[in-house]
């Protein structure tokens, strides 16, 4: 608190500095760049910045032009024209389409424009689902019985021979016969 | 009951008498009828409902079948969901009667009221004091633990405790 009334003389000094700039900010004549011909030169006004507001109408502007009223037109279209849709029972034997799923007009216009590009089925990401979890059930016994036949050869020491050939990658059943074929052709010729 | 039986009504049941009744919705009906109506194609669009297989629940799959019990999680979660909303419409009847008779309720909403009351108690026997990041076989322990509990009560001599689905 005995800090505040140091600040006195800068504030009465800014604000002199403020006033006089604001009384004189019409005709202030500068220094030579400004010159022109014709015996008028041009000033340099000393204003308060205009950035901020001409951004925010430049904004405004972009986003309102571009984003609202396209957008607008083209919910006011499906709204206007085609309407919300009514439920109705599937008929025997027929199978919707995706966007048939949907009650909104804008959304079933967008889904059957986008419909295997952009937006993938309900049933499709199902079975996608399905299958990496049947995958990985795979893959998980594969590793369990890897494991059962690795405990199992060391406490019962009975084999000799026998290697299991882990298949623990995607591979098909053509690559692991060719493989098996390899092996045993390598054999025959020792 | 209508398709949209589980949505809110429009008439708000908070607003003054008079304003609920025909005001602005006289000014969008005409606004409807001149500007949207005229220009609507006549085959109007159709959606449908998707309809899902019943699968196996819980208690047929096998204990390492992992796709089984995935299929199984998904229909249960489903038949939750009907559940909820069949409790909402419910009460949604329930506040739409009492609303109506306001200083009557108690006397003129008994059926209601009883629906409502028993649906809640169902619900909350099948699925409810579990949270939500609960996993299937939760729910299939807890109906477990609700018969032998049953099942104990009924042997020390309390008649009415027998298990209903």
């Amino acid at each position: 608190m005995p800090g505040w009334s140091s600040l006195r003389a800068p504030t009465l000094n800014g604000a002199r500095f403020f006033l006089n700039n604001i009384r004189r900010s019409q005709n202030v004549h500068t220094s030579a760049p400004k010159m022109g011909g014709g015996g008028h030169a041009e000033t340099m006004v000393i204003k308060p910045s205009q950035y901020q507001w001409n951004r925010i109408k430049d904004e405004l502007h972009f986003y309102i032009l571009l984003g609202v009223l396209p957008l607008a037109a083209f919910a006011t279209y499906c709204n206007v024209v085609y309407g919300p849709a009514e439920l109705q029972d599937i008929p025997e034997d027929y199978v919707p389409m995706p966007h048939e799923y949907l009650k909104n007009p804008v959304s079933r216009k967008l889904v059957a424009f986008f419909n295997d590009w952009l937006m993938e089925s309900y049933e499709k990401r199902y079975e996608k689902t399905v299958y990496t979890v049947w995958r990985d059930m795979e893959k998980q016994n594969q590793r369990l019985d890897f494991w059962k036949m690795q405990r199992l050869m060391g406490e019962r020491q009975d084999q000799k021979n026998f290697y299991f050939i882990p298949d623990r990658s995607n591979m098909s059943e053509r690559y692991t016969r060719e493989m098996y074929d390899h092996i045993q052709k390598i054999k025959k010729s020792d | 009951m209508a398709a949209d039986d589980d949505r809110p009504d429009q008439i708000n049941t908070n607003l003054l008498p008079s304003a609920q009744f025909n005001k602005l919705e006289r000014v969008a009906n005409t606004f409807r009828e001149t500007f949207v109506l005229p220009f609507r194609q006549t085959p109007r669009p159709v959606y449908y409902h998707r309809k899902f297989a019943r699968v196996p629940t819980i208690d047929q799959c096998d204990i390492s079948d992992e796709v089984c019990k995935y299929e199984a999680t998904e229909q249960h979660e489903r038949d939750k969901k009907v559940d909820m909303f069949k409790i909402k419409i419910l009460r949604k009847r329930l506040t739409h009667c009492n609303w109506y008779w306001g200083a009557n309720k108690y006397e003129k909403c008994q059926t209601e009221r009883e629906q409502y009351q028993d649906s809640a108690v169902n619900y909350h026997l099948r699925y409810g004091e579990l949270g939500r990041t609960s996993e299937l076989y939760e729910y299939y322990m807890k109906q477990k633990h609700r018969m032998i509990w049953l099942r104990r009560r009924q042997e020390a001599g309390d008649a009415t405790a027998a298990y209903t689905d």
